[in-house]
């Protein structure tokens, strides 16, 4: 990418017809929209063209990719750690903290849209704080947290027998 | 709003990745669906072991161990045994089986079959009909104890890949000629390692004299019958007959010390 190209900027449309202007350097945090720029040949065109669909994420959402990416593009590039560095939970930036501190439906658009985008680094920390709501929790209270239904009941066991063919045979 | 549920099951292990064995297995006991999402990402678990436990007719249940017990439907563990990759299950039947468990069993049986590696079957006090029981390509290991030795035909005869094979037969009832006259043909062509175990001394060197000709690395027998007496002869006949190669034979009666120093004197053919 030449230093044009880093410095303009890129057109983004959300699920919800919302465009939003992107300084390309912020944005390249997406694999999917680097892919996406390099695949078409546009990540040397000076006019940032027609925004680029992202299809699957709402303007809400994609506000708030925009906002992490806005504060994390000169982070250093992590090494590839996939499966050598221990998977600690407890390293989340207090940025990120706060920047997660949302209810339980963003916090799972979120994972959702850092996965379509392939932002690594988002996608890791939601997953993290995803992770934290689990740990040190009961079942019973991770049932609460998440609103699982359990589905362990007397009443099924109940039913069993009428349910299954392969033991009535 | 979206909730876990409706998170794709890759990014599920995502969120799984950083948590513990122990912490994972404890979501897996929220519901049956977050069990298999678990198990689905669990690649350390080899063993299962299911314990029977009778809560009257209508209610039976299973008791499903892995790291931690807790007791689950046989439907959901039914369900269960078709996500697994490979490993073991375990049979405990305790007290009499009723036709309920027995099905069960089969169910578990039939629907693991091409995954198990292993498989024990502990007190097996019920018959499984020929017909259940289906070829099992990837069986390794097989540990049974039971009193019908008429089920050993059906599981062995059909698993060509057995190397390791331990027979644990007490207080044997069932046809045991007809059933090793079944056997006669069993194709044991992969077994390394016999452990026999029992306390009727006929059945057990019938067994023997089946396995003529084979060359496994290693062999344990272990005879528990008080009437076994003045058989050092045919003990020793059969042997002589049915052993190329004795690593590791062992009698465990006082009787049979002097008796094992004879056999294992006699030249490896």
């Amino acid at each position: 990418m030449t230093d044009a190209a880093q410095e303009r900027s890129i057109k983004l449309l959300s699920s919800d017809n919302e465009t939003f202007q992107v300084p390309r350097n912020v944005i390249r945090l997406s694999n999917t929209i680097n892919t996406l720029l390099q695949d078409l040949g546009l990540d040397d065109e000076e006019d940032a063209g027609d925004a680029i669909p992202v299809q699957n994420v709402t303007s809400t959402i994609l506000k708030k990719v925009i906002a992490w990416c806005q504060h994390h593009h000169e982070d250093p590039v992590a090494a590839d750690d996939s499966d050598s560095r221990e998977k600690r939970t407890d390293d989340i930036s207090s940025w990120d903290v706060e920047f997660l501190k949302v209810d339980q439906g963003t916090l799972f658009e979120l994972i959702l849209a850092a996965n379509y985008l392939d932002i690594k680094g988002l996608l890791d920390v939601s997953c993290k704080t995803v992770a934290n709501m689990i740990k040190g929790k009961s079942p019973e209270e991770i049932r609460r947290t998440f609103n699982i239904k359990n589905d362990f009941t007397p009443e099924e066991e109940e039913q069993i027998r009428k349910e299954n063919a392969w033991c009535e045979d | 709003m979206i909730i876990w549920n409706d998170l794709p099951f890759e990014l599920k292990l995502e969120v799984f990745q950083y948590l513990t064995r122990k912490e994972r297995l404890k979501f897996g006991q929220c519901s049956f669906s977050c069990l298999k999402q678990v198990l689905q990402e669990e690649k350390e678990i080899e063993s299962l072991t299911i314990e029977k436990i009778t809560r009257g007719k209508k209610n039976t249940i299973f008791k499903l161990t892995i790291d931690f017990t807790f007791e689950i439907t046989f439907k959901k563990i039914g369900e269960l045994c078709e996500i697994r990759q490979s490993g073991e299950i375990m049979w405990k039947s305790t007290g009499n089986a009723e036709n309920l468990a027995v099905r069960f069993f089969k169910h578990i049986l039939m629907k693991s079959r091409n995954n198990l590696r292993e498989l024990k079957i502990w007190k097996l006090d019920f018959h499984i009909k020929n017909k259940s029981i289906d070829n099992f390509p990837l069986l390794q290991a097989f540990d049974i104890s039971t009193s019908q030795i008429d089920q050993l035909y059906y599981f062995l005869a059909k698993s060509e890949n057995i190397k390791y094979l331990y027979l644990e037969l007490e207080e044997v009832i069932g046809n045991a000629k007809h059933t090793l006259k079944l056997a006669e043909d069993f194709k044991w062509i992969s077994l390394e390692k016999i452990r026999l175990k029992s306390n009727n001394s006929d059945v057990a060197m019938d067994i023997l004299y089946r396995l003529n000709n084979r060359k496994y690395r290693e062999i344990e027998v272990l005879i528990f019958d008080e009437k076994f007496e003045n058989v050092d002869q045919k003990l020793m006949d059969i042997f002589r007959k049915t052993f190329y190669l004795r690593t590791n034979l062992k009698f465990t009666n006082k009787q049979f010390i002097e008796l094992e120093k004879i056999v294992n004197s006699i030249e490896l053919h």
